[in-house]
């Protein structure tokens, strides 16, 4: 079963339209949601929650429209917020006694182990903790009802490199379990290109590709040539280069180019940043 | 609806505390026998019902109005937490005047029980409308633009309890005949079921 699925879903907002966006996140995944500020990314996690009204397409979580009975559905989902959102004065003691209220699977004990493992203070109010900490405890927040499914939205931002690898390590154990999935946006693609099988660009409110990860990095490559070179190559094979008088470089489809020609791996960073260059 | 209950508790507690002492202080003054200020016993019972206006702008600030939705809760739900927990406080706060008035008739030997009645629903009534009026545009357009209103409301209480309490010599609110304060507190509670409704209305196609 696919945990998420979204069909034609387009959102207009004066200046920005999420257009026609069509994403498949399978049980037991990751999907990477890559975008500038502004993309959409946000608006696409709201537009899941229905927390904005679409204008047209269709979402279904974990097998259930988000039209349907949506309050039952957020039982199976966990949500980390860009801005976090929980209140100000509290503490996670009495963080953790509201959510045994609102959730009907609260795990107490998980909490408490997250609250413990992430380093967290018990008495701290929310207002004084970093914003590395904030985060932290929106995640320990987000995964403490056994949910089948998380919605993250740059869930690692603020968070120093070793926190980081921690809450790498959470996602991973989390998805271990085949029923589990995870959508999440991020602007440290270097996490993301550690954590997911599935990317997705989105660029001003259009979906550029979704793919496997794996296999997007099989199929694309950094070539280094000279301007006529790249001239002679197959247009279609090229989606984006730079060309100066030292040289070219250029985002290509491996299978386009002849063997023998300069050719490196590229990573998900320089994939996207080449791709929206060339979309430009 | 228990977790947001006990959310507002906590918040209540921790941003309204010093409300609690203006009580106290207020209802202490009127309590004196030569106290004719109904300023004094409206302006307690006020504050208390304007906590969910307070409570919904830390909500803002926080981002807590955002986070909620992604949690197993309603809109309605939302809502409804903060027009209980107003209630809840302005009936404790009415319930404290109640007593503080009742220990100042035998203490100083003077008043009637009737006029305490007619008093306690006018004060009803003044504290309850402001915020009445003012839920419902707040849950529509945000607290930002809500404050205007808020600030409105909080002179329309000064300056009723003021009116009121220049009358007192002749009278006044103390004379109140007994049905048009029975009809006072009618129509405060059904002022106050109203907003709560149209706010649950306005909210639910409000984009957050």
């Amino acid at each position: 079963m696919n945990a998420l699925e979204i069909r034609s879903l387009t959102k207009t907002y004066p200046g920005f339209c999420l257009d026609n966006l069509n994403l498949t996140l399978p049980s037991g995944c990751i999907l990477g949601l890559i975008g500038e500020n502004g993309a959409g990314k946000t608006t696409t996690i709201k537009l899941i929650l229905d927390m904005l009204r679409r204008d047209s397409g269709t979402v279904t979580i974990l097998g259930r429209d988000n039209q349907d009975n949506l309050r039952l559905t957020k039982e199976d989902i966990g949500v980390v917020m860009d801005s976090i959102g929980l209140p100000e004065w509290l503490n996670a003691r009495q963080i953790g006694k509201i959510m045994a209220r609102i959730f009907a699977r609260w795990d107490g004990e998980y909490y408490a182990n997250l609250v413990e493992s992430l380093g967290l203070p018990w008495d701290k109010k929310f207002k004084d903790f970093s914003r590395g900490m904030k985060m932290k405890l929106g995640i320990a927040v987000a995964m403490s009802h056994q949910p089948k499914l998380l919605l993250l939205d740059e869930p690692t931002g603020g968070l120093d490199p070793v926190a980081r690898d921690q809450v790498v390590e959470l996602f991973l154990d989390f998805t271990r379990q085949e029923d589990h999935a995870i959508l999440i946006s991020s602007h440290i693609v270097s996490d993301l290109e550690k954590l997911c099988d599935y990317i997705a660009f989105l660029h001003k409110g259009k979906l550029m590709l979704m793919e496997e990860k794996d296999r997007l990095l099989e199929e694309y490559g950094l070539l280094h040539c000279t301007a006529e070179q790249l001239e002679d190559l197959d247009p279609a094979a090229v989606k984006s280069k730079k060309v100066t008088p030292y040289g070219a470089e250029a985002l290509v489809l491996r299978d386009g180019v002849p063997e023998g020609w300069n050719l490196s791996p590229v990573s998900i960073e320089e994939l996207f940043v080449y791709m929206v260059k060339g979309a430009k | 609806m228990k977790g947001l209950m006990l959310k507002e508790f906590y918040m209540a507690w921790k941003y309204c505390w010093l409300f609690l002492v203006i009580t106290l202080v207020f209802l202490g003054m009127a309590m004196l026998p030569s106290s004719e200020n109904l300023f004094l016993l409206v302006y307690p019972s006020a504050l208390a019902c304007f906590i969910p206006v307070t409570l919904l702008s830390y909500d803002s600030q926080s981002k807590w109005d955002v986070y909620f939705e992604t949690l197993p809760t309603s809109r309605a739900q939302y809502v409804s937490a903060k027009y209980l927990i107003g209630l809840i406080y302005g009936e404790f706060v009415l319930g404290l005047t109640a007593l503080t008035q009742l220990l100042a008739m035998k203490l100083n030997a003077e008043g009637d029980l009737n006029q305490l009645c007619s008093l306690l629903c006018a004060i009803q009534f003044l504290a309850i409308s402001p915020p009445a009026l003012c839920l419902p545009l707040i849950f529509k357009w945000g607290v930002e633009k809500g404050r205007i209103v808020f600030l409105v409301m909080i002179g329309v209480v000064c300056g009723g309890s003021a009116v009121l309490a220049l009358n007192v010599n002749d009278g006044g609110i103390f004379s109140l005949p007994g049905n048009l304060s029975v009809w006072l507190l009618l129509g405060a509670i059904v002022l106050y079921a109203l907003s709560w409704r149209l706010s649950i209305r306005l909210y639910r196609t409000r984009e957050l």
